[in-house]
C-alpha cells in the first residue's frame, strides 16, 4: 500500500459519518459502566467489579426480556424495556454485595470487587444452563430498535452520528451530563466528593459515610446493569457466556483518563470507541486484525504514562472506614 | 487510584511468642478452611434450588477430582501452573501489589520460551534451564512497565497489568498464527519443542522410585522447590523484608530508608517471573508446543489461589491442589449430574468473598466478647451491663 493511498483510506474512514456513528455505538457500555465508576470511586470506594455488574446486567436484561414475551405477555415492543428496568435492578442487586463486602464487612475492596467479577462469570454462565437447557449462550430475545430522533435526525452529517441511535446510548449522553452536574454542582454531590476526599471530615459535619458509598456503590451497579442492557438488548439480541470481554476494566481505565468525572469518563470512552470502530474496518486498513484490537490497550497504557497529565484520585479511595 | 491492597499485608512487628504463633497459624489454616466449607454449602443450596442432585454433583466431583492414578494425577498437572501463578500473585500482593495480568506475562513468557524451545539443539541438561530462564525473564519483562509507571507515576497495577495482559493476548495470537504456524496443524499451534527442551517425566527421572510410566514431570517438583524458595525469600532474606515492609506501611518503609519505587519495581519482576515460569513448564512439561489460548487462565485462577493461601508461599501449594481438583472434578459435576461447570466459578467467586470478608469472623467474636463482658458486668448487680 502506497503512502497516498493509505492517505486516501484514513481520510475516507474519517469523513465517514458511519465511523462516527459506531464510535458512540461502541462506546457506549465503556461510558456508562465508567459514569458509574466514578461515582463509585468518588465516594472512596474501589470497583473493579464493574465487569461482573455488566455481566449481570447483560444476563439480566436478556433473561427479563425474554421471560417478559414468553410468560408475562408482554409485546416485542414492551419486552426490551422489562429488560432494561431487570437489568438495571439485578446490576444494582449484585452491586449491593460489593457495598456489603466493601463497606460493612470493611474487606479489601479489590479483592471483594475480584471475587465478584469471577462470581458473575460463574453465575451467569450457570444460569444460562439452567434457565434456557444449552450452555453458552440464550435464545435470541426480543430487543430495541434503532430511534431516530425526528428532525434532528435529518441533519446532515451530525444527524446520523447523534440522533439515530438505540435507547441507552442516547441514555449514556444523558447520564454524562446529569452526572457531571449532580457530581459537581448539587449538594447531594459535594456529599459525594467529601466522603471520598475526607470521609471524617463529613462524618464530623454529620454526613453517613456507609450511605453515601452504598449511594455511590448502587449507582456504578445501575449504570453498570444499564451498559450490560445494551450489550445483550441493542448491540445483539442475546446474552452469551462473558459477553463482556474486559470491557468493564477499559471503563475503569476510561473512569481514571477521565480523571474521575463524568463527562471525562464520556469523552475518553468515546476514544476507546473510536480504537474499536477502526476494528470494523480491518479489511480496508490492511493491518492483522489482532494488533487493531490492540490498540485501545496501548492508548491506555500510554495515557497511564503520563501523556495526560497525572490524574488525581479521590485521597481516600480503597480505604474502608469504621465509624468510631 | 493510590489504593494499596491490603490483602497481603503482614505487620511487621517485634517476633510474637510461641502460643500466639500458634494461634495466628491456627486462624490461618482455619479461616479459609471455614470459607471452602461454607462455599460448598451455598454451592449445594444453588444447585438444589436450580434442580440439581447436590450429593450426586459432589460424588461427581470427588470421583473426578480424586479417585483413580488417572484422575489423581489430572488433578496434580492441573495445581501445577496454578501453584506458580498463584506464587506470582501473592508475591505481589505481599508488596501491597495487585498482578491481575499474570496471564498476560504467563503467555508472553511461554509463547518466547515456546519459540526458542523449537529450535535449539543442544544438552538437555543446558537447554531446559535456558528455556526455563527464558520464560521467567520475559514474563518479568512484562510486568517491568507496569513495575515502573507505578513507581514513577503512580498508574494503578490493576489497570497497566490488565491492559499488558490483552496486548500479551493478542500478540501470542497473531505470532502464532502468523509466525509460528505449523502447516501440518489443524489448529492454531507452532511446531513441536526439541525432545531435549522437554521435562522429563518422573518415571524417567527417578526410574528407582517411580516404577511405571506417568504424565507427571519434572515441573511437579520445581514447583514445590520454587514455593519454598520463595518463601525463604519472603520470610529470611533482606529482599523479602523490604518487600514486605513497603507492603505492609509504605510510608512507614520509606521513612526507615527502604525504596518504595525500588522494591515495587522488584516485586512486579519477581511476579512477572514467577508467572512466565508457569506458562514455560506447561509447554515443556505437557503440551510441548505454543498454541493459541493453550492457558485456561491460570494467570486468573492464580488470583484466587493466592487469596486463599493468604499469601504464604507454602499456603500456595495446597490451594492450589484444591483449584486442580475444582476443575477437573467441575468435569465430573457435569458428567454424573448435569450440573454446569460454571458452578466452579461461582463457588471460586464466593471462596474469595468470604476470605476476603475476614471482619466477618471478627465481627462475631467481638460481639461475643461483648456479650461476654456485659454478662460479667451485669453480675455483681450493677446497672451499667443493662442501661448499654
Amino acid at each position: 500500500m502506497d503512502i497516498a493511498h493509505a492517505f486516501e483510506v484514513i481520510a475516507a474512514i474519517l469523513t465517514d459519518p458511519s465511523t462516527y456513528q459506531a464510535m458512540l455505538r461502541i462506546s457506549t457500555p465503556l461510558a456508562l459502566a465508567a459514569i458509574g465508576g466514578t461515582f463509585c470511586e468518588r465516594t472512596g470506594v474501589v470497583n473493579i467489579a464493574l465487569e461482573g455488574i455488566m455481566l449481570v446486567g447483560a444476563f439480566s436484561g436478556a433473561v427479563f426480556s425474554y421471560y417478559a414475551m414468553a410468560a408475562w405477555g408482554f409485546g416485542e415492543a414492551t419486552a426490551p424495556w422489562i429488560g432494561l428496568v431487570g437489568a438495571v435492578t439485578m446490576g444494582m442487586l449484585f452491586s449491593s454485595l460489593h457495598g456489603l463486602g466493601s463497606i460493612h464487612l470493611r474487606a479489601d475492596q479489590v479483592v471483594v470487587g475480584a471475587a465478584l467479577n469471577i462470581l458473575a462469570l460463574g453465575a451467569t454462565g450457570f444460569l444460562t444452563q439452567a434457565f434456557f437447557g444449552v450452555a453458552g449462550a440464550s435464545p435470541r430475545v426480543a430487543s430495541f430498535d434503532p430511534m431516530p430522533i425526528p428532525l434532528l435526525s435529518d441533519i446532515p452529517f451530525l444527524g446520523q452520528v447523534l440522533f439515530d441511535h438505540t435507547p441507552i446510548v442516547y441514555m449514556a449522553i444523558v447520564a454524562a451530563i446529569v452526572g457531571q452536574y449532580v457530581l459537581f454542582r448539587t449538594p447531594i454531590g459535594l456529599r459525594m466528593r467529601a466522603v471520598g476526599e475526607h470521609p471524617k471530615a463529613a462524618d464530623t459535619v454529620g454526613v453517613s459515610v456507609y450511605r453515601i458509598r452504598y449511594l455511590g456503590v448502587l449507582i456504578s451497579g445501575a449504570l453498570g446493569g444499564l451498559a450490560g442492557a445494551n450489550l445483550s438488548l441493542e448491540a445483539v439480541s442475546q446474552f452469551s457466556e462473558n459477553m463482556t470481554r474486559g470491557r468493564g476494566f477499559i471503563a475503569l481505565a476510561a473512569n481514571i483518563f477521565g480523571k474521575w468525572t463524568p463527562m471525562g469518563s464520556w469523552l475518553s470512552s468515546m476514544l476507546f470507541g473510536f480504537a474499536e470502530s477502526l476494528k470494523l474496518r480491518t479489511q480496508v486498513i490492511d493491518l492483522p486484525p489482532e494488533f487493531i484490537l490492540m490498540l485501545p490497550y496501548v492508548l491506555t497504557i500510554v495515557v497511564l504514562a503520563g501523556a495526560m497529565g497525572r490524574a488525581v484520585p479521590p485521597n481516600a479511595i480503597g480505604k474502608p472506614y469504621s465509624k468510631q | 487510584m493510590n489504593t494499596r491492597s491490603d490483602a497481603g499485608v503482614d505487620r511487621l512487628e517485634s517476633r510474637p511468642s510461641g502460643a500466639e504463633r500458634l494461634r495466628r497459624l491456627a486462624f490461618g489454616v482455619a479461616q479459609p478452611l471455614a470459607s471452602v466449607i461454607v462455599a460448598l454449602v451455598i454451592g449445594a443450596v444453588i444447585m438444589a434450588a436450580s434442580g440439581f442432585d447436590p450429593v450426586l454433583g459432589y460424588a461427581g466431583l470427588f470421583r473426578y477430582a480424586f479417585l483413580s492414578e488417572f484422575n489423581l494425577t489430572v488433578t496434580v498437572l492441573n495445581s501445577v501452573p496454578l501453584i506458580f501463578t498463584g506464587l506470582a500473585v501473592a508475591f505481589g500482593f505481599r508488596c501491597g501489589l495487585f498482578n491481575i495480568g499474570a496471564e498476560g506475562q504467563l503467555l508472553i513468557g511461554s509463547l518466547v520460551a515456546g519459540w526458542l524451545g523449537t529450535l535449539i539443539h543442544l544438552p538437555m541438561i543446558l537447554t531446559v534451564p535456558i528455556l526455563l530462564i527464558t520464560g521467567s525473564v520475559v514474563g518479568a519483562a512484562w510486568a517491568f512497565l507496569p513495575g515502573v509507571l507505578k513507581a514513577t507515576t503512580g498508574a494503578h497495577e490493576v489497570i497497566t497489568t490488565m491492559m499488558m495482559s490483552w496486548i500479551a493476548l493478542y500478540l501470542t495470537s497473531y505470532v502464532v498464527k502468523n509466525v509460528l504456524m505449523d502447516e501440518r496443524s489443524t489448529i492454531p499451534a507452532s511446531n513441536r519443542i526439541t525432545d531435549e527442551a522437554k521435562l522429563l517425566t518422573l518415571d524417567k527421572a527417578f526410574p528407582f522410585i517411580f516404577g511405571n510410566p506417568t504424565r507427571l514431570h519434572l515441573g511437579v517438583i520445581l514447583a514445590v522447590v520454587v514455593a519454598v524458595f520463595i518463601w525463604y525469600l519472603l520470610s529470611r532474606t533482606t529482599l523479602g523484608f523490604e518487600v514486605r515492609a513497603v507492603g505492609s506501611n509504605p510510608f512507614a518503609a520509606e521513612s526507615g530508608g527502604v525504596s518504595i519505587r525500588r522494591n515495587v519495581i522488584y516485586a512486579l519482576l519477581i511476579s512477572g517471573a514467577l508467572a512466565g515460569l508457569a506458562g514455560t513448564v506447561e509447554i515443556l512439561g505437557l503440551h510441548f508446543r505454543v498454541f493459541d489460548r493453550f492457558s485456561a487462565g491460570y494467570g486468573f485462577t492464580g488470583i484466587t489461589v493466592a487469596l486463599l493461601a493468604k499469601n504464604h508461599p507454602l499456603g500456595v501449594i495446597p490451594a492450589a491442589l484444591l483449584f486442580g481438583a475444582l476443575s477437573n472434578g467441575g468435569a465430573g459435576m457435569q458428567l454424573q449430574a448435569g450440573i454446569p461447570v460454571d458452578i466452579i466459578d461461582v463457588l471460586s467467586g464466593v471462596i474469595i468473598f468470604l476470605v476476603a470478608a475476614e471482619e466477618i469472623v471478627k465481627a462475631v467474636s467481638r460481639r461475643r466478647a461483648k456479650r461476654l463482658a456485659a454478662a460479667q458486668a451485669s453480675l455483681p448487680g450493677d446497672l451499667e451491663g443493662e442501661g448499654a
